[in-house]
């Protein structure tokens, strides 16, 4: 008989903490199931002599020792002039859920601006300072430092004597 | 606790008596250890007073107080597994002797010390469960767990519970 999934569940079981279709589920495999009907009478002994166990009383000189403990601890107040601070700055930080919120809007906000600003700077420039036909990529490309043989350079220069040879020959 | 936080001592002893035993408890299952568990219960209230005025009352103050001892029982596990030599009962001859017939002291020693060789969250979701009755909801809030891992947690203390108290079980 298939015990594991029903082994892991015999201690809420015992505790009340299941749902009805499973404590029923459970039930049904435990009156089946003389393993884990040992092992759940195992469980409910181990209970019982756990809930038997007592808590002594408060010792009365913890609450003496507590006290006089208190009574030499000095208090920093918090300023009230910096309360509001404190409490716009940290206030919110408290509420775990609000402070997730805050952090989810942030991360939305920064990928949502990022991603203007991306388009943005992708589109092509109006302005008059840079060549409006659509091509600055390509003029970029065609820039001079680019090129095989770029001005200046001693490929360049090889270049330039060469090419009066080459069209004295033709 | 705006009282307390204003400098109230009165309120702080009110505090004090009112929430002491549970903290107490929670500490001195845990733990095992009556000097242990006192010096536990006064940090706990200690750290109250000198949060006092920066308190703000996202959770009852009862949970508030309850997530301190147990921060603080964690912590005193952490650093020091404590052991339980000098409060060692003797155990019974298997052949005569099982649990039931020991006597009432005997008995939760024999416990307490079986539930000091449990890791500690284990150990913390049974006092919790069994000491002070706590459903499976509320221990995960005060443990700041999920109710599935303290499902898991109180499965796998008790079987080692009783894997550990087996000497002294019925046959």
């Amino acid at each position: 008989m298939a015990c594991r999934p029903f082994r892991s569940q015999l201690s809420a079981y015992l505790d009340g903490e299941l749902q009805v279709p499973q404590r029923d589920a459970v039930r049904r495999h435990v009156e089946a199931c003389s393993g884990c009907s040992l092992e759940l009478q195992r469980l409910d002994r181990l209970a019982g002599y756990l809930r038997e166990i007592r808590t002594p009383e408060v010792p009365e000189a913890l609450t003496r020792r507590i006290l006089i403990a208190a009574s030499r601890t000095t208090l920093a107040p918090r300023s009230p002039r910096w309360a509001w601070v404190h409490s716009l700055l940290l206030g919110p930080v408290r509420s775990p859920w609000l402070a997730r919120a805050a952090v989810c809007f942030l991360f939305i906000l920064g990928v949502v601006t990022g991603s203007f600003l991306g388009w943005e700077s992708s589109r092509p420039s109006r302005s008059p300072a840079s060549p409006s036909d659509g091509t600055s990529a390509q003029s970029v490309y065609g820039l001079d430092v680019f090129d095989g043989t770029p001005t200046g350079s001693i490929e360049g220069a090889y270049a330039e004597l060469a090419l009066p040879v080459e069209g004295a020959s033709r | 606790m705006q009282a307390v936080g204003s400098g109230d001592r009165r309120a702080f002893e009110e505090i004090v008596r009112r929430h002491q035993q549970r903290a107490w408890a929670t500490a001195y299952h845990f733990l095992g250890c009556r000097d242990e568990a006192e010096d536990i219960v006064q940090d706990t209230f200690m750290r109250v007073l000198r949060a006092a005025s920066r308190y703000h009352p996202s959770a009852a103050f009862r949970t508030y107080l309850h997530r301190i001892v147990i921060r603080l029982c964690l912590d005193h596990a952490k650093r020091r597994r404590p052991v339980y030599t000098d409060e060692l009962p003797d155990r019974a001859d298997p052949a005569n002797g099982v649990l039931d017939s020991l006597i009432e002291g005997e008995r939760a020693r024999g416990i307490h010390t079986a539930l000091a060789l449990l890791p500690a969250n284990q150990r913390m979701a049974i006092v919790l469960r069994y000491f002070e009755n706590m459903s499976y909801r509320d221990i995960a809030d005060v443990m700041r767990i999920t109710e599935k891992a303290t499902d898991r947690l109180l499965a796998r203390g008790k079987a080692a519970l009783a894997d550990s108290l087996s000497p002294w079980r019925e046959p």
